[in-house]
């Protein structure tokens, strides 16, 4: 097959060969680049009008063609078929030539195996539902899903779930929780527990070691105001509080609820137990009013209670922070080379960081830790 | 009969058109000395003299210009513009004369002439040469859209439209100018130029294509019916505007399951509105949503990257897979 020098652009009647990129006796694919020519406005490749093997180069490097000369021969599988009928049809090959674009010429194309319709019969048959009569057939099986043959075992959500699910979406939609980790040494809490655990049972309070670390973590709050807090960044401000009421996070069979000391910052130890005491119980038997899980201003959740040791507990908006209080256990630790063994306190404080930078959230936790282990309050 | 492509087969039609009605004129950029960009129309200056076969100046509104004012005087102007993406300069013509002046003259004066314009992509041209752009086109009343898909239609929808009262504008798919062979009638016959041409008539599906598109989706159909042999209906649309309803929403009606294939930019295109019209005239007979593929709403891209552009073989398998398993 003859492949004639086609027009690569508007206007280009001529262009020069700069190199071959096959030689005489290769192999080329359809479409692959067999030389590269400059005209007016850029040096093109060629690319290969069939697939076959290039039996003869017309022209050298440097040489000038018109578009319409035969740049190179191919041999084909169909060309070294019907080679005559080829040339027979050479008059109308002339007519392609000048050309904008690379057409598809049935003469150099390999047959075309075109579809048959004639011959064809057709053997699968399609349904004859159409989209309501699909749609109607669909609503009865759901129909029939829900009243008869449904399988599937549901827990219904009581309110408190269902407000749980609510709150705890709106808080990771609205803020950037991050949680940092602390290991508290609390020999000192447990020994002034013990001393005073038996007094507070005659006034029929159980302090807790959860008290100790509320009054600690009041006192953090009181020396550092900013976490008492909450962000108003409509106003471009932090709204500090003029009061200290801590959120307690509750256990309950009906699910999570979060009553509040209000006030914390007047109790004593014994005082914030006892509190403690009383919201759990009212928590627990469903007592609790609505007064009484709202207004706080920093959030304790202890799943040290129940055996946790690490977690990441999500803030309780709009607070700013919540202090996560892990289970204790003794360990040993070398102290300037001598072993000695401590009961710790894993805790963790999980903050907004839009509202707090994790160097001021460091400060804190060193802070808390620092009360918490010299009995400061 | 001969066996001949696309090219030949509108170069044909006009020489006959040439030698039947002496009013018919020929004009366009490079159409008689060279042929046409395309070839289209070479050898008729020699056959028929400059005066019939006009070399124009390089000026698409000249040209549109001109020909208005031949077609008021009695003429039968048949220009062409030598590419689709050339047409905008002379766009002013077409849509406030061409259009408008048998409306504008309550009927006094019409405008009949057949514009021929090489249409769509395909072919690896430079910008400007390779639109789809015939629902701009199609949206302006007062001229008819017309477009072939192999060298019988093309000779026998030209020979159609060089007798119509209207005007038109002729889209020659510069694709398969040269991909196709078929047995054409030697002398003078004509296919209607407003009816969609039933190519394969069948009762489970029915595919509507065009132009270059045709030829694809015949390229495509023996590998889908090897998976699907199912009983599909073809139609030629043949006439963008006006469309050819009543085939068209018959065979909607018949099948329940209509895909359009085309090359065009999708939005506000004429498979838009095609499905548009399917959905609101046989809601109640179809079986799966009208399902349309076409090219993208961006630029055509040049060179390799058109061919992704293009209705590939595999999206329009996937196209007619889509509809015949909906569920």
């Amino acid at each position: 097959m003859q492949f004639k020098f086609p027009d690569v652009g508007e206007g280009i009647h001529e262009g020069t060969l700069v190199n071959w990129l096959v030689k005489e006796g290769d192999e080329v694919e359809l479409d692959q680049a067999i030389c590269e020519v400059e005209t007016d406005k850029a040096i093109v490749e060629i690319p290969s009008p069939v697939k076959g093997k290039l039996i003869k180069t017309h022209h050298v490097e440097g040489d000038v063609i018109n578009v319409g000369e035969i740049l190179a021969e191919f041999e084909t599988k169909e060309n070294t078929e019907s080679k005559e009928s080829k040339e027979s049809s050479n008059n109308q090959e002339v007519k392609n030539d000048n050309v904008v674009g690379n057409l598809v010429d049935a003469d150099n194309a390999p047959k075309d195996s075109s579809f048959d319709f004639e011959n064809y019969t057709p053997s699968m048959k399609l349904s004859n539902e159409t989209i309501f009569e699909k749609a109607n057939t669909k609503n009865e099986v759901e129909n029939n899903k829900v009243s008869n043959n449904d399988n599937t075992n549901y827990i219904e959500l009581n309110n408190i779930k269902l407000t749980t699910a609510k709150r705890m979406k709106e808080s990771l939609h609205s803020t950037a929780q991050v949680t940092q980790f602390a290991d508290v040494i609390v020999d000192k809490i447990i020994k002034e527990r013990n001393e005073h655990k038996e007094e507070a049972k005659k006034r029929g309070v159980k302090l807790t070691y959860l008290a100790f670390i509320v009054k600690a973590y009041i006192k953090t709050l009181e020396d550092m105001p900013e976490f008492n807090a909450k962000l108003d960044l409509e106003n471009k401000r932090l709204v500090l509080r003029d009061h200290i009421s801590i959120a307690i996070a509750v256990n309950t069979e009906n699910g999570l609820l979060v009553p509040v000391i209000k006030d914390a910052q007047n109790l004593s130890i014994e005082g914030i137990a006892e509190q403690i005491q009383i919201l759990a119980e009212e928590a627990r038997s469903g007592k609790l009013d609505l007064s009484q899980i709202q207004g706080q201003t920093a959030t304790v959740t202890n799943y040290g209670s129940i055996g946790s040791k690490y977690s990441t507990p999500v803030l309780n908006s709009p607070d700013l922070i919540n202090l996560g209080i892990g289970s204790f256990e003794e360990k040993v630790y070398l102290n300037k080379g001598h072993v000695e063994s401590h009961t710790i306190a894993p805790i963790s404080l999980t903050f907004d960081h839009q509202a707090i930078d994790g160097a001021q959230a460091v400060g804190f936790l060193n802070k808390l830790q620092e009360h918490l282990e010299n009995l400061e309050y | 009969m001969s066996e001949i492509k696309v090219i030949d087969a509108i170069n044909k039609a006009l020489e006959i058109g040439l030698e039947k009605n002496p009013d018919l004129i020929l004009l366009g950029e490079d159409i008689g000395k060279q042929g046409g960009v395309f070839r289209t129309t070479s050898g008729l200056q020699a056959k028929f003299g400059e005066e019939r076969v006009v070399d124009t100046p390089l000026s698409e509104q000249g040209i549109m210009g001109a020909a208005v004012g031949l077609s008021i005087n009695g003429h039968l102007p048949v220009p062409e513009l030598q590419f689709d993406g050339f047409i905008w300069p002379g766009f002013d013509q077409i849509i406030n004369h061409i259009t408008r002046f048998r409306t504008r003259t309550r009927g006094r004066y019409t405008t009949p002439m057949v514009i021929r314009v090489p249409f769509g992509g395909g072919i690896h041209a430079l910008e400007h040469h390779s639109e789809s752009m015939e629902a701009i086109f199609s949206h302006i009343p007062g001229i008819n859209v017309v477009i072939p898909s192999d060298p019988y239609s093309a000779k026998g929808l030209l020979l159609d439209c060089l007798e119509s009262k209207d005007p038109v504008i002729f889209l020659e798919p510069k694709k398969i100018y040269r991909a196709i062979k078929q047995e054409v009638p030697d002398e003078h016959f004509k296919i209607d130029s407003k009816k969609a041409r039933i190519l394969r008539e069948g009762n489970d599906l029915t595919i509507i294509s065009y132009g270059a598109c045709m030829y694809d989706t015949k390229k495509a159909l023996p590998e889908f019916l090897k998976e699907y042999p199912i009983d599909f209906e073809l139609i030629d649309l043949v006439s963008l505007s006006p469309i050819d309803y009543n085939t068209i929403l018959k065979s909607a009606k018949k099948t329940g399951r209509v895909v359009i294939i085309n090359e065009e930019n999708p939005n506000c295109g004429l498979a838009s509105e095609l499905s548009a019209t399917i959905s609101e005239k046989c809601i109640k007979y179809l079986k799966a949503p009208v399902k349309r593929v076409t090219g993208f709403d961006v630029i055509i891209p040049l060179l390799k990257t058109e061919d992704h552009y293009l209705p590939t073989k595999t999206r329009i398998i996937e196209g007619l897979k889509e509809v015949i398993n909906y569920k």
